[in-house]
Parts: C-alpha cells; structure tokens; sequence
C-alpha cells in the first residue's frame, strides 16, 4: 500500500511537472504581448520595450522558464504581469473560492443523486423511475452557463430572491445567499451523471439475495434500502463523485464568468486575455495538483473500502 | 415630587444629547457610497493607469496641479495659479500651501519635481514615459512652493494634455519611498479620500480625508465592487446591492429613468468611435473607394437602432460637442445609389455575377477587424456595416477579436479596417488629432499621412490665440474629413444611474466622480 | 453480434428509437434548411431588432433585427458539423494512438499513456481554450480545440479494449499464420473495438457540441455572421432583461440536439455494452 502511494506520488509530481512545460510554452503560443497589453493603446513602441524589460519578458523563453522553476522551488509562484502582486497570494485568495464552490455543488449533487437514485430504483419501471431518468437526461444535455443564465433570470432578475453575482463576504449569510446559484448551476450537472449510477447500481444490489434475506427478515424497507443496499453501492459512487469533484475544480471556469465567482477558473480567463504568464501558469500549477490528489484519494478510498482491492 | 420631576428632566436632558450626538454622528458619516465598476482595479500607481476603473478610484485619492471644472475647463487645483513665458515654452507653476498627504508629509515642489521625474524615469518604465520626456526638458524647483517646467517647445494644450493626465497625479514622495513597488496598492496623496482596502475581485475601500484641504468631504466611505456582467450591475443597482454605477446601455435605459428610486444622469462624453483603413494596404490607396465605403454607411439607421439615447452620430475626428468641431466638414450621409456610382467610377464592376464586384480580376474584399465589446456594440455595428456593404456588392467580413490579439494585430497594422474609439477627458482637438492622424502619431495605427496637415496640427500646438487656434483645426479637419481615412459613427453620452438616496452628486463626463460634497440620505 | 441483430435491438431500445429520432429531425432541419427557415439567417432589419415572438417572427428577432427561428434552423447545420468534425479529428488522432499503445505495449504505451495523463490533468474547457487563444478564433480552430481534447478519452478507452483483444485466441491464431502487426490491428483488433467507440462517439459528440457553445461563450468562437448557437446564445445575454428569447431558444435548441447524441449513445450502450459504465465526460 505504502509504495504504492510513493509511486503514485512519484508519477504525480512528473505529470505536474509536464504541465508545467507545456502550459508554459502554450501559453507564450498566444499571439498578443501582456507588455503592450499593460502600456494601452497610448504608448509608443519604445515605452512598450521598456515595459517588457521591466516586466522580464525580454529575455530568451528557455530562461524565463527556469527562472519560474527556480522561483517555484523556492515557493515563489512569481509575480503577476498584470496587476503587479504576488501569484501565491492571488491563488491562496482564488482557490478557497473554487474549492467551496465545488465542495458546496458536489454536495449537492451528491444528496440529488442519491435520493433520486434510490426512489427511482425502488420505483423501477414507474413513472418516477421515468421522470427522475428524463430530468437526468435533460441535465446533462444543458449547457451548463445557459442553466446558469436561466436560474439568474428566473431566480434574481425576475423574482428577485437571490443575488445576481459576486461572492459576497466570505462565511456571511450574504455568502451563503450568493453561492446558491452558481453551486446549483454546477451540482445540478453533476447530479445528473450521477443519478444514473446510483440508480443502475442500487438496481443490481436490490436483486442480490442478501437484499432479499433482510427483507424476509421483517426490516423495515428505508432500513434495508439504506443501511444495506446503499452501503454496497457506495463504493462506484464514491468514484464517480471524486471524478467529478475534479471535474468541478476545473469545470467551474464557465460558472464563473456567469455569476462573476472570484475564483481561480476567472483567474485564469483573465488572465489569458491579460497574457499574464505567471498568473496562468500558477492557476494551471494549482488545478493540475488539485485534480491529482483529488484522483489519488479517490483510488485510496476505494481501496480503502472494498477490502477486495490490493495495490501492489 | 420636584426630586423625582428633576430626575425625569435630566434623564430627558441626557437622553436627548445622546441622540443629537447620535443624529450628529449620523450626519457626520453620511453613509457609504457603493459603486458598480465593469472591471476590477489593475495599478493605482499613477504612472500605471491605464483603465477607467483605476482611473476613478486613483482620482479619488490623489489630485492634480490643475483640473477640470463640470464642463471641462481647466481649473486651478494643487497649484495657485501658474503662467508661461513670453514664448511659451516655460510654464511655473505657484502651489498651494499647507496642504498635506495622506502620510502626513508636506506637499511642496519637490513633491511635484518627484512626481514628473517618476513618470520619465526609465527604471519606472512608465506607459507614458515618452509622452513626457518629449515634452518636457527640465523641470526647477525654485522655491517651496514655486515650480518651473522647461518645455522642448511652445505647447499651449500643455496643461490638457500633460497636468490633467492620470499619470500626473500627485502622491506622497515619502510613501514611494516607503513601500517600493509595492507603492500601488498604498497609494498616498492628497485627495478627498484615503485608501483604506482592497481585496481583489471583491472590493476596494476608501474611507474620508478628515483633513482634506478643500473641507472634509460628507460621505463616510466609498466603495468600488467589480460586476463584470451588465445584467448584474443593473440588478444589483435596482435591488440595492450598489448605488452607483457607469455606462448604461441604451436598451436598459428608458427602464431605469423610468424606475422609482433611481436617477439618470447624462453628460457629452468626448469619444469618437467610427472605422478606420488601413492605407497601407493597396486596396485602401484609392481614396474614390473609401467615399464609397463612407456613402454606404447608415449611421443615423445604426445609432437609432444601436444607440438610442446614448450616443449621437458621430460627423467628424474631433466629437461634435467639441468647441473645436467644424460643422462645415464633408459628410458622407448615406446614399447607396452615390456609393454604388462611386464604386463603379473606381472601376469595381460585378462581371461575373456572382454578387461581388471585381476589378482587374481581384475581387472587392476585406476584413474589419472589432474588438470584443471594448467600445459600445463595436461588434454589433461592424456586423451591421459589412451586411450593408455586402448589398453594394462589396464582400466584407468582420473578424471580432478579444483585446490582447486586437492590438496585437493593430500595432503590427496586419489588418484592412478597424473599429477603434478614442476617448478623452476633455475636447481639447489636439487631444484627438495629434495622436491619431498626425504622420508618425502615436495612435495612428493606420499608416495615415498627410504633410498639409500635419503642418497644421503643429501650427495648432504652438498658437496659443483661441481664435486663431479654431480656424486652425477648422481647417484640419476639413482636409482630413475630405480624406475619408475615418468614417465617424458616433459619439457617445456618458450616462449614470444611481439611487435617489445618493444627494449632491452632478455628474458630467469631466468631473465624473466629484465625491467632495455627495452624501448618502438614510 | 451480427449486424443484423444489432438493427432489431436497436429497433427496440426507447433510448436509441428517441435518440435517433431526434437526430434525424435535426438532420433534414440541417439538409432542407433554407427551405424551412422563413427568412435569409442574415437578413438584416435593424429598426426590428429585439422584437418578441410573433406571427412574423415566430421565436422573435435578434440584436441585429435577423429572424431567430431562421437562425437557430440554420444553426443546426453548424451544430452538426462541430460535433462531427471535431470527433473525427479526436478519432483520428485518439484511436490510432490507443490500439498501437494497447497493441504495441512498452516503452512505447508508456511514453503514449503519460501524454494522455498529462493532457487529461488540464481541466478540459482550459486546455479548448488555449488552443483556440492560439489559433484565433473561428469555427474550424474550435473543432480543432475540441478535437485536441478528446483525444485522451478515446485513447484511454481503445487501448483498454485492445489490451483485453490482445489476449484473445483469434489473435494468436492470426500471428501464427504469418499476418503483420498493422494487419492484425486493422483487421483483428480495430473491428472488435468499435461497438465501444460507437458508443463513445455518440456521447462525445454531444459533449462537443456542449464544449463549441461554452467556448463561443467566453469570447472565442465562431465569427459573425455565422448562425452558431453558442454565439447567439451568448449574444443574448446581455438582453436577458429586454429579450429573454434571444438567450433562451438557441440553449433549448442546444439541448434538444445534445440530447438525442445523449439518448443514442445510451442506447448503444445497453445494446453494445451493457458493462460499459456512466463514468465518461
């Protein structure tokens, strides 16, 4: 188990390392100078030379990347081309943002899923088992911004319940009222994925025999449906969860620029537009990292809960 | 009895001086002015402004040797009052005295020496580096409160052009010293209100100079909150949420004057916006082709539709609200029949018919290039005008970039024509044609020249006879308007809309945030 | 399974009869399009821009007065061709890499398989972005941005597939009669793959095509005039206040399409690959 963690860890840190490397020549791809974009329109060719030496973008790319390296081993994420301040404090500022966003939506998701899950399997073959089945399939056919619009129409600009945008001080009851959009927008998605699965796995579990054993037993059926039956079916869930939950950290980009979440996903808009190279790449850095642990503990849960499953 | 009586007046007595004194503290911070901003802060270090919202906050806390009154002339502010010399090109400045920054330091001549030496010095690398070293020579501190600018020539927009400037705002030498590059998110001056917090894409917060040398302003605080969309900026508006915000878009507009509770304030903005050829493509040499292309613009059609309410159509380089404007330039109103007969004298005929004319086997096609809602329906319009060219048989496609490819192309000239805006704090013209059409000019993207103007528009810099001056750029832009280098669209309104509780407030496109005397009624 | 059984169960199947369907509509929609559409998807009348639904204008006009019915009929043709183009660039680049990894297995399989882990750690809509930020916008870049990121899924899966063929005994017995490796691929391994990569693409087409609109609404695709649904949607979102049509029947129009690429993959699955599992993006 343990070197299998270490190995794991190990192809963890070369896979953020990869995206490192190319995040940083992608993004010098980018047609466009974040020097000229920082000076505007009024300034003159030579004040934009000064700006780009000032800003460091005159030196040879190769250079520039292994002072990013060099920087980033010791902590030091750089500095943003387009507001001046440091990278690390930008994203230890964004990330909270994206991270509760996500937890909040999966969440959701996952208490949608596992309620219209379960009715629907218990159901089979009903018109709820049809219902919850089509809402799942309208779900995930949305797109997701377009959920978003229409919930911000319906839910702010029309009846005027819920905040338009913005996040609000952080852990206020302001908070709270303007995460319920962009969360639902999000988790409702998610949701949708998963309610397939908990539903076709729950189906296969109700037919086992142990299933039928505690039924005939006299338990009471919520009892047998969620101690037992939900118990055996959490483990694909869990899965499909985390992958989504790291979907979400990096999914949550559109959502954003809806309902103007500062987060890390409009971080990294801006800063695309902005051609903020240290600002994109310590974004992408953040993400990459997260979805990787993110993936890691899922498989460790999974071995963790199905005895079955060594790691060798 | 007369015991308890006494004890019930005192009690009286104390009960109500709490409450005057509550009613004066009331008084005394009249509340907190919130403002919607499209975009979030990117540098208040002056010599680093370059986007309105900055520009409003920075404003806030920092003042100027001179600035504009609500119609746009220039006032005295941190200086007295200043002249030049017989020949113009030295220009003192007498500063007010006793005023202090933020920091507590004395602002003095030193202070301004500091400042405009900030903005030349090459290690600061300043966007508006060059702008000032070409212009100014030295500058002398020749008492406390007297300072002198030599000028490398006469220059009677000098205080336009270079007092009035964003990156001329005057902040605390010592604070510049203190905190280093970090100097922008300390900004220290000597303005109305005192920078107090940021945190990024979520607010900035200001709170009141008590010592402001104008009077300590009414309100308590200011803050600027980023809504990037629209429709949340206007909902948080009608809701509450904020109390101010800039830029009403025409379809929102009649709504909101409607509205109770919320008021609309308009002001001539000095912008112009219109399309621009690029001359140094072959296509564009031929000055028969661009009358046409002008002649098959409908800019009254696209500013009814487009506009309603907050731009008027635009007529010339300069905006028509400009006391410089000349309504004597030619127009090209729209004429399909005068374009489509200009276009054929230009020798573009359709021979084959398939709907686009040719001429010497090369059909007529080109591309406008658009930013990406950076000007009023930029997009929009330039969609509108191809589709209309494309009845005249001419073949023209939009390509809508975001901002950093847009100029990126744009400063590389890799483009036909192009939809771009120039938007000024004042109507100085030279302002407007300096940069933009003088050969060589900053902003002339376009690879523009014309040696009878240019003479001209130098002629227009060094005369400092307002009269004389106006017969000038009468003339400039006559010959340039005749060129058809530049189809003016529109110019447009500056609008805000606030809530009624905010008192006190007038709001021109000058003196856009004028904070001294607003307060908020509760 | 023989084709012919497979056609039955199809014939069978609610998910797959809706899912196609749905398709077909939107196909003849695509092919008869300008037959159908009312008016010219680039009519222009400025002076009705904005204008509510109506006899003349069924689902209302857009910004720049042009019939919105008219141009979501012929958005569909655009719709269709992202989806389409933008698999078969992530087919043709993701399958071949997946059987020679899964085939060849190595050195090689490893170097493939850390490049897909690799571009899978982007989050995906970033990854479609910087490509487009690379090459400009427009259609064609999105389909490529799309493409590029759909290769990994298809890779991942395909080389799953060949890896448990590989094993197959039909597989020794074509090495033992002398047949190559790229024949064997071909004609042994690929065939055997493709009731999966049937499946995959049906959904990933409706992903796609989910992907096309969220990228036209950050700024970055299809250029004006085209009729694209994305675009009109995001056009429209600065009137939702004044014109909650022009947002609102371009997403449903989305949504029906992805949903009958949703359906059909569904059904495929049931009837292909009933072991195959929810978890694809």
């Amino acid at each position: 188990m343990l070197t299998y963690i270490v190995r794991r860890l190990f192809i963890l840190v070369v896979v953020v390392l990869a995206v490192t490397i190319i995040a940083f020549s992608m993004v010098h791809l980018i047609p466009g100078n974040p020097a000229q974009i920082m000076a505007g329109i009024n300034a003159s060719p030579e004040d934009v030379k000064m700006m780009s030496k000032k800003l460091g973008l005159n030196k040879p790319l190769y250079i520039q990347y292994i002072d990013y390296m060099n920087g980033l081993l010791h902590g030091d994420f750089g500095t943003s081309i387009r507001t001046g301040r440091s990278v690390a404090h930008q994203l230890l500022t964004r990330y909270p943002a994206t991270f509760e966003l996500a937890v909040v939506s999966i969440f959701i998701a996952l208490s949608v899923s596992i309620i219209g899950g379960v009715t629907a399997a218990t159901h089979h073959n009903t018109f709820i088992d049809n219902l919850t089945m089509l809402g799942a399939l309208f779900g995930v056919s949305m797109p997701s911004f377009w959920r978003g619009l229409m919930l911000m129409f319906l839910f702010s600009l029309l009846l005027g319940w819920l905040p338009v945008s913005g996040r609000g001080d952080p852990y206020t009851l302001e908070w709270l009222r303007h995460l319920i959009l962009p969360s639902v927008a999000l988790g409702v998605g998610s949701a949708a994925y998963l309610v397939r699965l908990v539903r076709s796995n729950m189906l296969e579990i109700l037919n086992e025999e142990y299933i039928k054993t505690a039924r005939s037993k006299g338990l009471r059926e919520t009892f047998v449906i969620y101690r037992h039956a939900l118990k055996n079916a959490f483990i694909p869930i869990v899965t499909m969860a985390g992958m989504q939950f790291g979907y979400l950290l990096g999914g949550t980009v559109v959502i954003e620029t809806v309902f103007a979440w500062p987060g890390l996903g409009r971080l990294m808009i801006n800063s695309i537009f902005a051609r903020d190279f240290p600002s994109i790449q310590g974004a992408v850095l953040m993400l990459a990292v997260s979805f990787a642990l993110v993936n890691l503990i899922v498989d460790l849960t999974y071995a963790f809960l199905d005895p079955r499953i060594r790691y060798s | 009895m007369k015991n308890k009586f006494s004890v019930l007046v005192s009690v009286f007595l104390i009960l109500s001086l709490f409450m005057v004194v509550g009613v004066c503290n009331a008084e005394d911070s009249s509340g907190t002015l919130r403002i919607a901003n499209p975009t979030d802060i990117k540098k208040l270090d002056p010599v680093d402004i370059q986007d309105a919202t900055s520009s409003r906050v920075a404003d806030l806390v920092f003042d100027h040797l001179a600035t504009y009154d609500y119609d746009g002339e220039v006032i005295p502010e941190l200086a007295k009052s200043w002249e030049f010399s017989e020949e113009g090109d030295e220009i003192t400045f007498h500063l007010r005295e006793g005023v202090k920054f933020h920091d507590g330091t004395e602002f003095d001549a030193q202070a301004v020496k500091f400042n405009f030496e900030r903005i030349m010095d090459p290690e600061v690398a300043s966007p508006s580096r060059e702008k000032f070293s070409k212009r100014i020579e030295e500058i002398e501190v020749v008492d406390d409160y007297t300072v002198r600018f030599k000028l490398t020539g006469p220059d009677a927009a000098f205080i336009d052009l270079y007092v009035v400037d964003n990156a001329t705002m005057m902040m605390s030498p010592a604070s510049v010293k203190k905190y280093g590059k970090d100097v922008d998110l300390h900004p220290v001056g000597t303005g109305p209100f005192k920078f107090e917090d940021y945190k990024q894409a979520n607010y900035v917060e200001l709170v009141r100079n008590e010592d402001y040398w104008k009077g300590a302003p009414k309100l308590g605080e200011v803050i600027f909150k980023p809504i990037p969309e629209l429709q949340s900026r206007i909902a948080e508006l009608e809701t509450g949420g904020v109390d101010l915000m800039f830029r009403v878009p025409p379809e929102q507009l009649e709504n909101l004057e409607k509205r109770k509770g919320i008021v609309v304030q308009k002001s001539p903005y000095a912008s112009i916006r219109g399309l621009w050829f690029n001359v140094e493509k072959k296509l564009f040499q031929d000055k028969k082709l661009r009358k046409a292309l002008a002649y098959g613009v409908d800019s009254d059609t696209i500013n009814e539709a487009f506009l309603k309410g907050v731009a008027v159509p635009g007529k010339s380089v300069v905006p028509v609200e400009s006391w410089a404007y000349n309504e004597d330039v030619p127009k090209y109103n729209f004429d399909k029949e005068k374009a489509a007969a200009l276009l054929k004298e230009a020798g573009w005929v359709d021979e084959n018919g398939d709907g686009v004319r040719e001429k010497e086997g090369e059909k007529l096609s080109f591309t406008i290039m658009s930013p990406d809602g950076r000007y009023l329906r930029d997009k929009e319009i330039s969609e509108a005008v191809t589709h209309a060219w494309g009845s005249l048989g001419v073949d023209a496609n939009t390509e809508v970039l975001e901002w950093g490819a847009f100029i990126d192309k744009l400063f590389a000239a890799k483009y036909d024509m192009v939809f771009l805006g120039w938007m000024q704090s004042t109507f100085e013209p030279a302002k407007f044609l300096n940069p933009l059409v003088k050969t060589g000019g900053r902003a002339n993207f376009f690879n523009y020249s014309n040696s009878e103007l240019d003479k001209l528009l130098e002629e227009g810099i060094t005369t400092f006879d307002e009269k004389k001056r106006k017969e000038i750029y009468d003339k400039a832009q006559m010959i340039f308007m005749e060129d058809a280098e530049f189809i003016s669209l529109y110019n447009h309104l500056g609008i805000v809309a606030h809530t009624t509780e905010l008192k006190d407030y007038k709001y021109t496109a000058p003196r856009s945030l004028d904070l001294v005397d607003a307060y908020m009624e509760k | 399974m023989s084709n012919l059984k497979i056609l039955k169960k199809l014939a069978t199947n609610n998910n797959a009869i809706f899912g196609l369907t749905v398709i077909f509509i939107t196909l003849i929609v695509a092919i008869f399009a300008p037959y159908i559409a009312p008016h010219g998807p680039n009519e222009q009348h400025l002076l009705d821009r904005l204008n509510p639904p109506s006899m003349k204008h069924p689902l209302g006009t857009d910004g720049h007065g042009r019939d919105l019915l008219s141009r979501i009929i012929f958005g569909s043709r655009i719709s269709l061709m992202i989806g389409l183009i933008s698999i078969g660039i992530g087919l043709g680049l993701g399958v071949p890499l997946g059987l020679t990894a899964g085939y060849f297995g190595g050195i090689y399989e490893e170097i493939v398989m850390r490049g897909i882990d690799i571009l899978m750690s982007f989050p995906g809509i970033l990854l479609a972005l910087v490509v487009v930020a690379i090459l400009g916008p427009g259609l064609f870049n999105v389909m490529v941005a799309i493409g590029v990121w759909s290769i990994p899924i298809f890779t991942r899966m395909v080389r799953g597939s060949t890896l448990s063929i590989k094993e197959e005994e039909f597989i020794e017995a074509a090495r033992s009669i002398g047949l190559g490796d790229f024949k064997i691929i071909l004609k042994q391994v690929l065939p055997n793959c493709l009731a999966p990569i049937l499946v995959l693409s049906s959904l990933r087409l409706a992903t796609a095509i989910l992907s096309a609109a969220a990228l036209s609404f950050l700024g970055l695709g299809a250029q004006p005039p085209t009729p694209d649904w994305g675009a009109m949607l995001s056009a429209g979102r600065e009137y939702l206040r004044v014109a909650w049509w022009f947002s609102t029947f371009p997403g449903l129009a989305i949504m029906f399409v992805v949903l009958g690429f949703n359906l059909l993959g569904d059904g495929l699955r049931d009837i292909l690959d009933p072991k195959m599992r929810g978890n694809i993006r």
